[in-house]
């Protein structure tokens, strides 16, 4: 499926970026910063992880892979970070604004990839079509 | 080992400087106060992320920030910034002196509300703040040298039109004397 191929090289450019941010911020002693693209690497290998599990179960069940592989994927988005914004919300109650920007960073990376898949899943819809 | 609030102080401080980015960002504000979004273009990052470190450098009471209209201007604390180092690294230097450090950022954001182009704008109706000004104000006189009340009025005139209020209240907060008609600076 060249939806699962593309998304799969999308997932592997962020991390090869991320990698390099880390590395440009660690030689600038940006120490912060490192940590803070660490957190969005993490997002990503999280969210490349749940893209596999969804990749199984599309090509392993029966029904369309291409809806299974999107609905599967998707529910991750819904269900992952509804901590994070639990704990955003504690964050901004409490005035912890440092904690509150990093689950902000989590929530965004998240909805990034999201927004990346849902373009690539419409394109492949169109090509089906 | 009880903490102990003045090296906590340092350790804030010190941490908060220990970061490329944060150098870069007080780096940036050394001209000249700045939007978090000129500082961003500037740095190449996030604006939210430049958000971020300033936060760390307000707390540590390296920067401090200005409403302008709908933007966040943020500008270096130079009197701290021009703190010696052993002044952080001494366990002495304790509360009393960032106490002092607060006081006088309060009385410096006082003077630059109530004083435009060395004009002021108002007279503070709160004691504290017009205890501010009046203190700013009596600066314009000079120490052992008497004056009339012409002389009073006409200097405290290049400040503000009402400088009959403005005298008497140097006088009742014991800032100016008065003598048979001659003022002094106390």
């Amino acid at each position: 499926m060249i939806l699962i191929e593309n998304y799969k090289k999308y997932l592997q450019a962020m991390k090869l970026d991320k990698h390099n941010q880390i590395k440009s911020f660690a030689e600038l002693h940006c120490d912060d910063d490192v940590t803070l693209s660490r957190i969005e690497l993490n997002i990503i290998d999280i969210f490349e992880q749940m893209f596999s599990v969804s990749e199984k179960k599309a090509m392993s069940g029966g029904g369309s892979p291409l809806q299974t592989l999107h609905d599967t994927f998707l529910g991750f988005f819904d269900k992952i970070p509804s901590n994070w914004h639990l704990q955003l919300e504690q964050c901004q109650k409490f005035g912890d604004e440092e904690g509150a920007f990093k689950e902000n960073l989590k929530i965004n990376q998240a909805n990034s990839l999201k927004k990346t898949f849902v373009k690539m899943y419409e394109e492949a819809q169109l090509e089906t079509k | 080992m009880k903490p102990n609030k003045s090296i906590d102080q340092s350790v804030q401080l010190f941490k908060a400087l220990a970061d490329g980015s944060r150098l870069r960002i007080l780096s940036a504000l050394m001209d000249s106060p700045k939007y978090v979004e000129i500082i961003a273009e500037r740095l190449e990052l996030a604006a939210s992320t430049v958000s971020f470190h300033l936060k760390k450098l307000e707390d540590a009471g390296l920067v401090e920030k200005v409403k302008d209209q709908y933007y966040i201007v943020y500008s270096l604390k130079k009197e701290v910034l021009e703190l010696p180092l052993k002044h952080w690294i001494s366990e002495e230097h304790g509360t009393t002196d960032a106490e002092s450090l607060r006081e006088e950022a309060y009385r410096q954001k006082v003077i630059e509300t109530f004083f435009k182009f060395n004009r002021l704008v108002s007279i503070p109706v709160q004691r504290k703040k017009r205890l501010i000004v009046l203190d700013h104000l009596v600066g314009a006189f000079e120490h052992h040298r008497t004056y009339t009340e012409r002389e009073v009025n006409i200097i405290i005139a290049d400040y503000h039109d009402d400088f009959a209020t403005l005298r008497r209240e140097l006088i009742n907060e014991k800032l100016l004397t008065r003598e048979n008609g001659i003022y002094q600076r106390v």
